[in-house]
């Protein structure tokens, strides 16, 4: 059936409803059902997952409805107990398997909220039946440096088989003088208008947008710039533990900024290029364990599907153990995050990107980005070729472990640079090196974990049922982790073959041109 | 789509309350309904405040365009189609299809709202025609209202041979007692004879001034409060007929 019609208009800004209500009532019997103050607060994750499917989630009290930008309902979760954001606090329902896929292990987070103020109309006709739903809503947007009162607005709900109604209400208004509204979107943009945050300005991808014929020095500060709100924009949420993702898009921005500087050694100023490598290798340092810890933690459930159900209690005292020692852990990092040092290192980055004096504006950083960047992707991607041609099927796991550094280091260039090329072929080149990442990263967490497993099964001591139980435990992860290692182990050959094929090579050569050096091309024509 | 019919041969047993009733009841459950008004007299569209369009018509119906003719209802998840009096024919109308075709005519034209409703449930004229033959052929339940009286009786009797006239599944039939008043000692001696036949729900609609008031509330009984003892039997009736005919 034909999906029914909602429209919203805004009045202008000095305008009362009640002349509007008057001329609705020629036409139709005005019921009024009352008005409700109501406080809307709307939540997201930090990086905006629901806004990005076009989704609000408006929160009233301890419920939570899920709304597309045009009004449509999802469903609702009720009785959501105070300081509840995940998707696992929710009881069962549909609305909650959606917030799964969409949220994944992000929290729910207030972005904005308004008061609202709703006056619920219907209308009628001569046998007193409602053949149009109206509301009135006045909304003030909360917040410091919010506008006061936004324009009121009027939605006009059309009910099956009263089109003609529908039309007539929606002519008045017009005449009236409304504006019509996007339908789409203006709850959204109602919503978010007095929030500190605006939509989208965190994202999930990394994207700088370079100028073609960019110098080093500010495609360095751009890059780095990026990376450091990145760094500042996540410090909070890292501290309050909110959920892990702040701490693992906190690490990537570390260190994807310890890898350009590495990258770009040599047009760093010497000093200021050892002081930053060193600092921000600290820091990546000082964040590793609690990450490691949120890893195990967030593959508890895979964990314990791999494990027959007798054998899953033994993983009790495991998990327990980790649990205690993230506190510890976190309790830690807070410390680093609030000290001297920390604070130190980033005022000093920020000084070095934007200092009018700043090395990086001197006459050295004045060459051109693009042939630096052609340059070190494509002595990147030999030294990974290098590596890969030198792996054999019965050599040390190290091996493997080196291309993943490599496979990181390149792909970061990639990304930082992707602006100069041509968008198509790089994405093109770009997934098939994730595929090869995928496989290299997928066989080194499982050597990690197996490291760890075992460290910890030679760790248990005593023979209580307790220690028994999660020794068997621990064997049957082993177990299965070896055999999945072994998997993947087998598949890098292919997987190696299909990366490293003529074919992809010419998309690179396509891309950043080939290693003869402008005389010499030059020469040959 | 579950197709529930409340029918009966005989005029007055509470059809058209029962269907009201049922179908508001059933919508406040979060379920949502259609409620077809086959009944030419349009009572359940009175109750509902609602009049057909002017272009609605038996052929619209017959021609299955009649998607654009329903109509909300004031209540959320619970649309109607209106009757119109030219539904009188839809007898006449069907006399031409062949017999097994015909049958099955109004499940055809149901189908298409198949994914938009949970239930359709139709309010059905007293006769006992090929139209009768359709809606039993349609419903995944039919529902009979019974007066214990004699000549209510003899209607569901008829019901039951007509069901095996045509070779239909007579397990889709209930039955329950309505507008019972206990102090009527043959409404007693009658459920007290058949009310253990498996054909009777446990619930019974008593007679009540509530019910016979919708037609000058115009609303089902319990849109005007939910502590209504008539709204609360309608409930439990419709408890009942799903746990017992559509259960899934």
């Amino acid at each position: 059936m034909e999906p029914l019609r909602q429209l919203a208009l805004v009045f202008q800004p000095a305008m009362e409803a009640e002349p509007l209500i008057e001329q609705l009532r020629h036409l139709f019997i005005v019921e009024e059902q009352g008005r409700q103050d109501d406080s809307e607060t709307f939540y997201d994750t930090f990086d905006w997952r629901l806004y990005r499917k076009q989704l609000l989630c408006v929160g009233a009290g301890r419920s939570r409805s899920l709304l597309s930008f045009d009004g449509t309902q999802h469903g609702m979760i009720d009785d959501l107990g105070p300081g509840r954001k995940f998707w696992w606090e929710m009881t069962p329902s549909e609305v909650r398997e959606t917030l799964r896929e969409i949220i994944d292990v992000r929290a729910l987070l207030p972005m904005a909220a308004l008061e609202t103020d709703k006056r619920h109309c219907r209308l009628l006709n001569d046998d007193e039946k409602t053949v149009v739903r109206l509301t009135i809503r006045a909304d003030v947007p909360v917040g410091d440096g919010a506008p006061d009162q936004l324009a009121k607005v009027v939605t006009i709900d059309e009910l099956r088989g009263y089109q003609e109604a529908f039309d007539t209400v929606h002519r008045l208004c017009v005449a009236y003088g409304l504006t019509p509204l996007d339908s789409d979107s203006w709850l959204a943009q109602r919503a978010f208008s007095g929030s500190p945050r605006t939509p989208l300005d965190y994202g999930d991808k990394f994207r700088v947008e370079l100028a073609r014929d960019s110098d080093i020095g500010t495609a360095i500060v751009q890059i780095c710039g990026y990376l450091l709100r990145e760094i500042e924009f996540n410090r909070q949420g890292v501290y309050d533990d909110v959920d892990t993702e702040f701490l693992h898009d906190f690490r990537i921005a570390i260190r994807r900024t310890r890898s350009l500087l590495s990258l770009l050694k040599k047009q760093l100023p010497i000093r200021e290029g050892s002081y930053f490598r060193r600092e921000f290798k600290w820091l990546g340092g000082v964040t590793g364990k609690l990450r490691d810890i949120d890893v195990y933690l967030l593959q508890k459930e895979a964990y314990l599907a791999m494990l027959p159900s007798r054998l899953r209690p033994g993983l009790d005292g495991f998990f327990a153990d980790l649990e205690q020692h993230r506190r510890h852990e976190l309790k830690l990092l807070r410390r680093h995050l609030s000290s001297k040092r920390y604070r130190s290192l980033l005022s000093d980055w920020r000084t070095f990107l934007v200092a009018d004096d700043s090395p990086l504006f001197g006459e050295s950083s004045r060459k051109s980005c693009r042939e630096l960047a052609d340059r070190t992707i494509r002595k990147r991607f030999r030294a990974f070729l290098r590596n890969g041609e030198a792996i054999t099927d019965d050599g040390p796991d190290s091996d493997m472990h080196n291309l993943r550094i490599q496979g990181k280091k390149l792909r970061y260039l990639l990304e930082f640079f992707r602006s100069l090329y041509d968008e198509k072929s790089l994405e093109q080149f770009v997934k098939q090196l994730k595929k090869m990442q995928d496989n290299l990263g997928d066989f080194n967490d499982l050597c990690v974990q197996e490291e760890m497993l075992g460290a910890r099964l030679d760790g248990l001591g005593g023979n209580g049922r307790r220690v028994l139980l999660q020794a068997a435990a621990l064997g049957g992860l082993l177990t299965v982790q070896a055999k999945k290692r072994g998997a993947l182990r087998d598949q890098f050959a292919a997987t190696y073959a299909a990366f490293s094929s003529s074919q992809n090579r010419e998309l690179l050569v396509s891309l950043i041109g080939s290693d003869q050096r402008p005389e010499e091309r030059a020469g040959r024509q | 789509m579950k197709i529930v019919a409340v029918y009966s041969s005989k005029g007055g047993v509470g059809k058209t309350a029962t269907a009201v009733n049922l179908a508001y009841v059933a919508s406040r459950s979060g379920q949502r309904v259609l409620l077809c008004d086959l009944d030419p007299q349009g009572a359940a569209s009175f109750y509902y405040r609602i009049k057909p369009k002017k272009s609605f018509n038996r052929d619209r119906l017959l021609q299955g365009r009649f998607e654009q003719y329903i109509r909300a209802t004031d209540f959320d998840g619970l649309d109607l189609l209106p009757a119109h009096f030219s539904f009188r024919n839809l007898d006449l109308a069907l006399r031409d299809e062949k017999q097994a075709k015909k049958r099955r005519v109004l499940g055809k034209l149901l189908q298409p709202l198949a994914k938009d409703y949970d239930y359709a449930i139709l309010d059905c004229p007293p006769n006992l025609t090929f139209l009768s033959e359709t809606i039993v052929t349609a419903a995944d339940c039919v529902i009979t209202p019974v007066i214990p009286t004699t000549l209510s009786l003899l209607a569901l009797e008829q019901l039951i041979k007509l069901l095996k006239k045509i070779d239909c599944d007579r397990r889709k039939l209930i039955s329950f007692f309505s507008m019972v008043e206990r102090r009527k000692s043959m409404h007693q001696q009658i459920m007290e004879k058949y009310g253990g036949y498996p054909i009777f729900l446990q619930t019974v609609i008593p007679f009540m001034a509530e019910i016979e008031k919708m037609g000058l509330s115009r609303q089902p009984v319990g849109a005007g409060g939910q502590q209504s003892p008539a709204h609360r039997a309608y409930e439990l009736l419709w408890q009942e007929i799903r746990q017992k005919k559509l259960a899934t």
